[in-house]
């Protein structure tokens, strides 16, 4: 059986610090660390150690370059296997621009996920599509009215050889990242050389200051910034072997993560919190672990909830998982990946707040004991700023604001992506012309760290789960038998932890038996393409509240709801106002 | 193991789904698994994952992805429980 890439580079460690990824794949060929990918009980499947990675690269480059121009596109369906790490990087030698497709998640998600896929490959405007032969008939499927061409990872190997390679260079482009976005209408995040190398620099000389004896591990899938961006180019850039399960592994045996962590000394793993709360309600007592190598237990991706962090640090504690281990921080695909790190050591940093104080007069002022339990919110600090970059909280006439205040979060520094692939609209509506973006997210000062109370406006968050309120309200609307009017999505109970996502569907008729087909069918087809239970209520027409440019106001007709303002269609009595006892 | 049979892995997916059904909806074969169920998207897994381990197969996502209704996973278990 064969070994795992080490721990031991044989060389010096160099923090990120290149001009491009070639460059840095250069050197980490040079050294012996590399990727190890394992199956879902943590056995070895394939080693590929950096100089191979480069080889193959490198090979598989000379067949991309006649293929197609500089700069094309390439969706490539990120799978967490040596194929996808292959091709992202013939992809750099080459000068194409790889964009890591989503894979089907859901039981029976096929039909959403192919409409998905299409949106993709059309904001895209891909030259090509590569995936693995399992998934060829649903990318073909999904790619039926569009002339772009599948191919397999095999066809891909095949084709003719040509005899010179194409680097990136510099000031060019790296990939496209789809992590933004609702799936109705995805955005394509730029990712250049410089941006890239500029946030894999910070995050490992900053922010986990990287040291020679750190070993990553990951299951965060290769189509989201975390896991690209953090557990395999970061990894790459500072030549440190990463330990890979595939995300469905995961999600199915998630103890497998912390197996692998405590077999192979892993000491960098990162998750959102819903991974560290997997692991707390799948944990058997079956087997021992040692999680004393694990140094940086990160958290990134969705708001960071202390209970059931805590919950994982009292299980997990007992079998050698540290005290200050943990890792709070902030980022998102716009600024590549990271912007914030919780000094290390410091563990979750708690902070109190008056919840009823915050949303009357948009302070974080500490509960006391007198702050009822119901107003009581906590929040994780996320650390401090990287170097070069700057944060900052602002109100809605951007005003600069200190303290307590709560305002925008918006950031500047290298790690900025210069906008969305072909959509100015988007792009202008978030970077502004001096440098900064607007990240939507809520958030104020600690100090000088950043707690973020709430991430972006409309954003559903459920079990993990970034949810777009259109994506429900599109399904809606297109499941409806009979002729349905607006339909609104809005979360209830809190910022980050979601109790229950509400879905208003107006409706023409007041016939009960109509509207009851009408109520199942909707609620069959969420289930089925959201895979989130959502409460609906059927509402007469003319109940949403639209804005003077013609959008849909969630934030207004959630407030009416809570108001108890909203009429149910299908209540005994038909003018009962009801809401009031969901408030 | 014997191969089972598709009744057997239809009573093995009913006794998984009982605690994702609390108001005892009938299970049918044709009963869609995620649209007449009470069952989300995280409970699926925890159901794909007690199939896999009982049967010990895996079920690759794009046949997942394709499985709509309680009979659709059947057929997909027996399938790879006689490879």
């Amino acid at each position: 059986m064969s070994l795992p890439t080490p721990t031991t580079r044989g060389k010096a460690l160099r923090h990120g610090d290149f001009a491009t990824l070639c460059e840095a794949l250069d050197y980490a060929a040079t050294c012996q660390t590399g990727f190890n990918y394992f199956d879902g009980k943590a056995n070895l499947v394939t080693v590929l150690p950096y100089s191979e990675l480069r080889e193959k690269a490198v090979e598989l480059a000379k067949r991309l370059v006649p293929f197609a121009e500089k700069n094309a596109r390439i969706g490539l369906a990120a799978v967490s296997t040596p194929e996808f790490a292959v091709m992202f990087m013939a992809c750099q030698y080459a000068g194409l621009v790889p964009a890591p497709l989503p894979l089907p998640v859901t039981l029976g998600g096929r039909g959403s996920y192919e409409r998905q896929l299409e949106r993709m490959a059309d904001t895209g405007d891909f030259h090509a599509l590569f995936c693995p032969s399992s998934m060829e008939p649903i990318m073909s499927s999904a790619l039926n009215d569009q002339a772009i061409p599948v191919l397999t990872f095999e066809d891909v190997n095949n084709l003719p050889q040509g005899e010179i390679l194409r680097p990136f260079t510099a000031d060019d482009l790296c990939y496209i990242q789809y992590s933004s976005g609702s799936s109705s209408s995805p955005k394509g995040i730029i990712g250049t050389q410089a941006s890239v190398s500029a946030n894999c620099h910070g995050i490992s000389k900053h922010g986990l200051a990287v040291n020679e004896d750190d070993r990553c591990t990951s299951w965060l899938p290769l189509y989201h910034d975390m896991g690209l961006i953090g557990f395999m180019l970061t990894p790459l850039t500072s030549q440190i072997s990463v330990d890979f399960i595939d995300p469905q592994d995961f999600t199915r045996r998630p103890i497998t993560w912390l197996q692998l962590i405590s077999d192979h000394k892993g000491t960098l793993s990162y998750s959102p919190t819903f991974g560290y709360e997997l692991c707390v309600r799948r944990w058997r007592d079956d087997r021992e672990l040692n999680l004393s190598s694990w140094r940086t237990a990160g958290i990134g991706g969705d708001m960071v909830r202390p209970e059931p962090l805590t919950e994982f640090q009292d299980l997990f504690g007992t079998m050698g998982f540290g005290e200050g281990a943990f890792t709070p921080s902030y980022g998102l695909a716009e600024t590549t990946l990271a912007a914030t790190f919780a000094p290390p050591g410091q563990g979750l940093l708690k902070h109190t707040i008056d919840m009823e104080r915050y949303e009357r007069t948009s302070e974080a002022v500490e509960a006391t004991d007198l702050t009822p339990e119901e107003n009581q919110r906590t929040f994780v600090a996320c650390g401090k700023v990287l170097p070069d970059h700057k944060i900052e909280i602002r109100d809605f006439d951007n005003n600069v604001l200190s303290g307590n205040q709560v305002g925008r979060i918006c950031l500047k520094g290298p790690s900025l992506s210069p906008g969305y692939f072909q959509n100015t609209q988007a792009t202008e509506a978030a970077f502004s012309a001096d440098g900064w973006l607007d990240t939507g997210d809520l958030g104020y000062w600690l100090e000088d760290q950043l707690v973020v109370t709430g991430r972006f406006k409309d954003l559903i968050l459920w079990h993990g789960r970034n949810i777009w309120p259109q994506d429900i309200e599109w399904a809606a609307q297109a499941a409806a038998p009979h002729r349905c009017g607006r339909a609104c999505s809005f979360a209830m109970g809190g910022a980050g932890d979601e109790k229950e996502v509400m879905l208003l569907l107006e409706c023409r008729t007041r016939d009960p038996q109509l509207l009851d087909e009408i109520y199942k069918a909707v609620m069959a087809a969420i289930r089925l393409e959201v895979g989130v239970p959502v409460r609906l209520q059927l509402v007469p027409r003319g109940t949403m509240i639209i804005t003077s440019s013609g959008k849909l106001s969630r934030a207004r007709v959630k407030d009416k709801y809570l108001k108890g303002a909203i009429l149910d269609l299908q209540a005994e009595s038909p003018v009962t106002v009801i809401g009031a006892e969901t408030a | 193991m014997s191969e089972p049979t598709r009744e057997e892995i239809y009573d093995k997916i009913c006794e998984l789904l009982k605690p994702y059904n609390p108001k005892n909806h009938p299970i049918k074969m044709s009963s869609g698994i995620m649209s007449d169920l009470e069952v989300d998207s995280v409970a699926v897994f925890d159901l794909v994952m007690g199939l896999e381990d009982h049967y010990d197969i895996s079920i690759p996502m794009e046949m997942v992805s394709d499985i709509k209704t309680v009979g659709e996973l059947a057929t997909a278990i027996k399938e790879l429980t006689s490879e």
